[in-house]
């Protein structure tokens, strides 16, 4: 009898014991429920490579400060054929008045426009700008941002490949229209990290006349490689708020 | 039985008495634990959350509302830090600009506390510290260190599945009690949904025009270092992660437009259902992650895990991380600064709803310590003390 008593003394030890273990080896709770989780906070996509290098700012600041209203107004028509437009200085200019739209449902399109806004030049964003509501008007230049958003694609009810097949109609249409098509990736690795991103930046940059990025978007040599390769005009900039001294 | 067994079976009681004694004070000094606040020269009112909407009268989650009113017209602004009490770096936040801060155009105000009730416990199996602390030049300031959610002690019981109101969506059962999923609130619901619904009469009241909600995140979440915008604010959290990133940080903040169809989270709900532009802004909190180490106050307010950093060098996760972590006072300035940038860009693209400040220490200055921008409250006339 003894020993049956320490035996369930040795088991009831034993089992409690136990009890840290199970409570220290589970999951936490915002876990224990990943695919609430995953869907209940809006994603953002991964900010970094595992290991990026720090942002160094730029040397110079920007000379415009971000204005309310855009101060120019269309100047002339869209010319027939588009190419990259040049400054009087030679520089590569991207040329307003512009509309921006994004592959991918990233908030790119908004900073291509608020970037815009801040040289002074007249932008407008549609995110779910097509062919069918694109008005060429006194645009310039169609500027698509690649890089893709899930939970923003998901809750626009579209994914990637729909993305694409919008923006590749709205690009032969804008062509058409004489509008210069810029391929833009302005918010670095973040926007560089799965298979919808990379699709997005394949499709736009093969139809572009130009192509725009920030250094830490081109890290890896991706924008440029392809600029030279295929003889398209590039603007490389250090920071997306530096892109508007390329805009006129 | 003889004497023996007698004696081991006293023991026994004596021992489990003691235990349950020593870690009943421990959950009752946790949950009883007044935070002082030194009211700054800033600071013109102190209100009661059920001031607005008396749905949470006699509740813990009556929290102070903290007025800064410059007396000049301008625009409102609400921060308010701890929906989830988890996260510190909002508390330490809301606390320096208090302290510190001083309206100069507009109208500031703060809440340091949303979901009190979750400050008041930890999460089961986890070994939270109850406390997080800074040491100052007079001594140690201290916070209620808290879980994600309210207590079970004070909204109970959870349903089987949370349905949120008024989308009906479905989520997990502990989200009734989870502060950033009940926006906007119900009138009559559980505990944070009325602190929800709470807080909208008073963005409605106040005429609140942009709000911040404080977080922080596990590194490997794919949300982290991000600012969640509304779509009506889109543009002011491009302009701010924009400017940010170029000038001010060394690790970059992205901005993200919070979805349409997910319901119950702040920078949705607030924006949908009100004239208010809301928006969240979340750091680094390796704490949070999974794969951490010991957990202890000492890896909440240093930010380093080596398993952490281990996860850093194979590529698991959304942040970068090395052998400085990411210290509370990193934590602190970008917190901060984005507030600040907000503010700005807000009154930039907002003409009419202007808001100024003055007081507030520089990215770099909070780089070199915050223990100067926390006054000892022994000093201070007991009347601009509050209590969270």
């Amino acid at each position: 009898m003894k020993s049956v008593k320490m035996l369930i003394a040795a088991l009831l030890i034993f089992s409690m014991l136990l009890l840290p273990a199970c409570g220290g080896t589970k999951a936490p709770e915002p876990t224990a429920e990943p695919e609430v989780e995953a869907t209940a906070e809006p994603e953002a996509e991964p900010t970094a490579e595992p290991e990026p290098e720090p942002t160094e700012a730029p040397e110079e600041e920007p000379e415009t400060e971000p204005e309310t209203e855009p101060e120019t107004e269309p100047e002339t028509e869209p010319e027939d054929e588009p190419e990259a437009a040049a400054s009087a200085d030679g520089e590569l200019k991207i040329e307003g008045p512009m509309i921006v739209t994004t592959c991918g449902q990233s908030p790119g399109a908004t900073m291509m426009k608020m970037i815009a806004t801040t040289a002074g030049v007249t932008a407008d964003a549609d995110n779910a700008l097509s062919a069918d509501t694109f008005e060429a008007g006194d645009y310039k230049t169609l500027v698509v941002t690649t890089g893709t958003s899930g939970k923003g694609m998901g809750a626009a009810g579209t994914d990637v490949d729909d993305e694409i097949e919008r923006c590749t109609a709205l690009i032969e249409k804008a062509r058409e229209a004489g509008l210069t098509i810029v391929c833009a990736h302005i918010e670095g690795m973040a926007r560089r990290t799965d298979n919808s991103d990379q699709a997005s930046i394949d499709a736009i940059i093969a139809q572009a006349d130009m192509i725009v990025a920030i250094e830490d978007s081109d890290s890896d040599g991706l924008f440029t490689n392809y600029a030279a390769e295929h003889n398209i005009p590039i603007i490389i900039a250090p920071q997306a708020l530096d892109l508007s001294a390329y805009i006129a | 039985m003889d004497k023996k067994t007698v004696c081991i079976k006293i023991i026994a009681v004596i021992l489990v008495v003691a235990c349950m004694a020593t870690a009943g004070y421990l959950f009752w000094e946790h949950r009883n634990y007044k935070e002082p606040v030194v009211l700054g020269d800033g600071v013109t009112e102190v209100k009661k959350l059920s001031e607005y909407s008396d749905v949470v009268k006699g509740t813990i989650n009556d929290c102070n509302v903290y007025i800064m009113d410059s007396g000049v017209e301008g625009g409102t602004m609400l921060v308010f830090a701890r929906t989830h009490p988890e996260e510190p770096t909002g508390p330490m936040v809301t606390n320096l600009m208090i302290e510190n801060m001083k309206v100069t155009k507009g109208k500031v105000i703060i809440i340091n506390s949303l979901n009190t009730s979750g400050t008041t416990y930890t999460r089961n199996g986890e070994a939270y510290p109850r406390y997080f602390t800074y040491e100052t030049d007079w001594g140690v300031k201290k916070w209620r260190y808290g879980d994600r959610t309210a207590s079970p002690l004070d909204s109970w019981p959870d349903p089987e599945v949370y349905l949120h109101y008024p989308s009906g969506q479905s989520l997990a059962y502990m989200d009734i009690r989870n502060a950033n999923r009940n926006w906007p609130g119900k009138e009559g619901g559980l505990l944070t949904e009325r602190t929800a619904y709470a807080v909208m009469q008073l963005i409605e009241q106040e005429g609140v025009d942009l709000s911040l909600d404080l977080h922080e995140a596990e590194l490997e979440y794919a949300v982290e270092n991000t600012i969640v915008a509304h779509q009506r604010g889109s543009d002011v959290a491009a302009m701010a992660s924009m400017t940010l990133t170029a000038y001010t940080f060394d690790v970059p903040v992205t901005s993200e437009i919070s979805p349409t169809a997910l319901h119950g989270l702040c920078h949705r709900e607030v924006g949908d259902f009100s004239d208010c532009i809301p928006f969240l802004v979340e750091v680094a909190e390796p704490m949070l992650d999974r794969i951490r180490g010991i957990t202890d106050e000492q890896l909440l307010m240093s930010g380093k895990d080596v398993f952490v950093i281990e996860a850093g060098k194979h590529g698991l996760l959304y942040a970068p991380i090395d052998e400085n972590g990411w210290p509370i006072e990193k934590r602190v300035a970008r917190h901060l600064s984005v507030t600040t940038s907000l503010m700005d860009f807000f009154g930039q693209l907002h003409p009419e709803s202007v808001i100024t400040v003055e007081g507030l220490p520089a990215y770099e200055d909070l780089l070199q310590g915050l223990g100067s921008y926390y006054h000892d409250p022994s000093t201070v006339d007991p009347s601009r003390i509050a209590y969270d």
